[in-house]
C-alpha cells in the first residue's frame, strides 16, 4: 500500500471514529474502530490513542514510512443511532473492503441523516420528567408539574444554544429557569412538591450516567478520559446544584 | 416498601427509560427492549439491596443491566451499550449526586460529604458490575464461539 491510499483509508477511519466519539460512544471503541479498519485496509500496525476530545492514530507502512492524523473533537450529544450506524458501517468495511470513495459517501449520508427528530424529542423530556418525579415518591399532580416543565425546559434549552455555547453558562441558566418553574408550579397549585418536580427535571441534565462511566472509564484503564470525565460531571452537578439554589432563595 | 410503591417503581423505571430512549435516540423498534432492561435492573437492584445492603444492589443491578446489553445486543445486532445504558437509568445515582452538590452548596457539608462518598462508592460498585460481567460474557461467548468453529 503506498502512502496516499493509507491516508485515504485513515482519513475515512477517523472520520468514523470523530462521528462516534461526537455520539457519545466510549473511546475504546473508537479506538477500536480506527485499529480494526485499518487492519482490513492491509495496515497491520497502526496504533490509535483516544480521548473525549481527540484521537490521534498512526499507521505504519514499512521502510520507515508513516502516515499520521489526528481529529479535535467538540461538543457530544448522545445518539445511539448514529453509533448503531457508524458500527454497522465499520463491519461492512471489515468484511467487504469498500474503497475509500464509497465509504466516504456512506460517511456523508451518516452525518447528514437528520440527527434527532425535536417533534418527538420533547416528548421524551416530558416523559423523563413526569416518571422520575414519580419514580423519587412525587404524586401525580408533580408527575404533571415536571412534565409541563420538561416540555418547556426543552425549548429553553433550544433558545439557550443560539445565545451561548458555553454547556456550562447553558446549564446554570437551564437548572435557574428549572427552580423558577417549579416554585411557580407549587404556588398555583398545578404541583405539590417543587423538590420532587424539579429531581424529575434534573434527571434530564444531572451527568449520572457520565460519572458512572468516568469510573467504568478508570477500571478498564482509560485513566485520562476517566478523570477527565469524572471532573466534567462533578462541575455540572456543582453548577446544576448552583442554579437551582438561586431560584430557591429568590422565592 | 409496599407492593404499591414498587410497582409504582416498576412503571415510572419503565417510562423514564422509554424518555430517555427518546432523548438518546434510540431506534423506535428497540424503544420496548431497552426500556425493559430498565426495570429488570430495579427489581435486581431491589431485591439485592434488600437482602444485602445498597452498594451489592447496585453491583447486582448493573450486573443484570450489561448482561441484559450483551444479549440484547447479540439479538438486535447493535452495540451493547445502547441497552446497557438505557437499562442501568434507574439505578444510575443522578440524584444522590445533586444532592451531594445541593447540600454541600446549602450549608449541610457534612451531609454533603456523606452524600458524596455514597454516590462515588454507589457509582463505582455499579462500574465494577458492568466491567466484570461484560468481560466474563464476552470471554465465554468467544469460547463458546471457537468451540463451535472446531466441530
Amino acid at each position: 500500500m503506498n502512502r496516499e491510499e493509507a491516508d485515504e483509508y485513515l482519513y475515512c477511519a477517523m472520520d468514523i471514529g470523530q462521528l462516534l466519539l461526537m455520539s457519545g460512544a466510549e473511546v475504546n471503541r473508537v479506538e477500536d474502530t480506527v485499529t480494526r479498519i485499518m487492519n482490513a485496509a492491509g495496515v497491520p500496525d497502526v496504533e490509535v490513542f483516544s480521548i473525549t476530545s481527540t484521537i490521534t492514530a498512526t499507521a505504519h507502512l514499512g521502510d520507515f514510512q508513516t502516515v499520521t492524523q489526528m481529529r479535535r473533537i467538540y461538543g457530544v450529544r448522545t445518539d445511539m443511532h448514529r453509533i448503531e450506524e457508524l458500527n454497522q458501517l465499520s463491519r461492512n468495511i471489515c468484511s467487504r473492503h469498500p474503497s475509500p470513495a464509497s465509504i466516504r459517501r456512506e460517511i456523508a449520508q451518516i452525518r447528514a441523516a437528520q440527527p434527532i427528530n425535536s417533534g418527538v424529542m420533547f416528548l421524551g423530556y416530558a416523559l423523563v420528567s413526569g416518571s422520575f418525579a414519580l419514580f423519587f415518591g412525587g404524586d401525580m399532580h408533580d408527575f404533571i408539574a415536571s412534565a409541563l416543565i420538561g416540555v418547556l425546559l426543552f425549548f429553553f434549552e433550544k433558545a439557550l444554544a443560539r445565545l451561548t455555547s458555553n454547556h456550562l453558562m447553558t446549564a446554570l441558566l437551564w437548572s435557574a429557569m428549572g427552580g423558577f418553574l417549579a416554585q411557580i408550579a407549587v404556588m398555583t397549585g398545578i404541583g405539590h412538591h417543587a423538590d420532587l418536580i424539579s429531581i424529575g427535571n434534573i434527571m434530564l441534565y444531572i451527568p449520572g450516567v457520565a460519572f458512572t462511566n468516568s469510573i467504568r472509564d478508570l477500571f478498564i484503564g482509560d485513566t485520562i478520559t476517566g478523570v477527565i470525565r469524572f471532573l466534567e460531571s462533578l462541575l455540572l452537578a456543582g453548577i446544576i446544584a448552583v442554579g437551582f439554589t438561586i431560584s430557591g432563595r429568590l422565592f | 416498601m409496599d407492593i404499591q410503591t414498587i410497582l409504582i417503581q416498576f412503571i415510572t423505571a419503565f417510562t423514564g427509560c422509554l424518555g430517555f430512549s427518546i432523548v438518546f435516540h434510540v431506534r423506535k423498534s428497540q424503544w420496548a427492549a431497552a426500556s425493559t432492561g430498565g426495570v429488570l435492573s430495579w427489581a435486581v437492584y431491589l431485591a439485592a439491596a434488600h437482602a444485602s445492603g445498597d452498594y451489592a444492589g447496585a453491583f447486582a443491578g448493573a450486573c443484570a443491566a450489561a448482561l441484559y446489553g450483551e444479549v440484547m445486543a447479540h439479538r438486535e445486532h447493535a452495540p451493547s451499550t445502547i441497552f446497557t445504558v438505557i437499562a442501568s437509568i434507574p439505578l444510575v445515582p443522578g440524584a444522590s449526586l445533586y444532592r451531594s452538590a445541593d447540600s454541600m452548596m446549602n450549608g449541610s457539608p457534612d451531609a454533603g460529604r456523606q452524600l458524596g462518598i455514597y454516590t462515588l462508592v454507589f457509582a463505582a460498585c455499579m462500574s465494577a458490575g458492568i466491567v466484570v460481567t461484560t468481560l466474563i460474557f464476552r470471554a465465554v461467548s468467544k469460547k463458546i464461539r471457537e468451540r463451535k468453529q472446531k466441530q
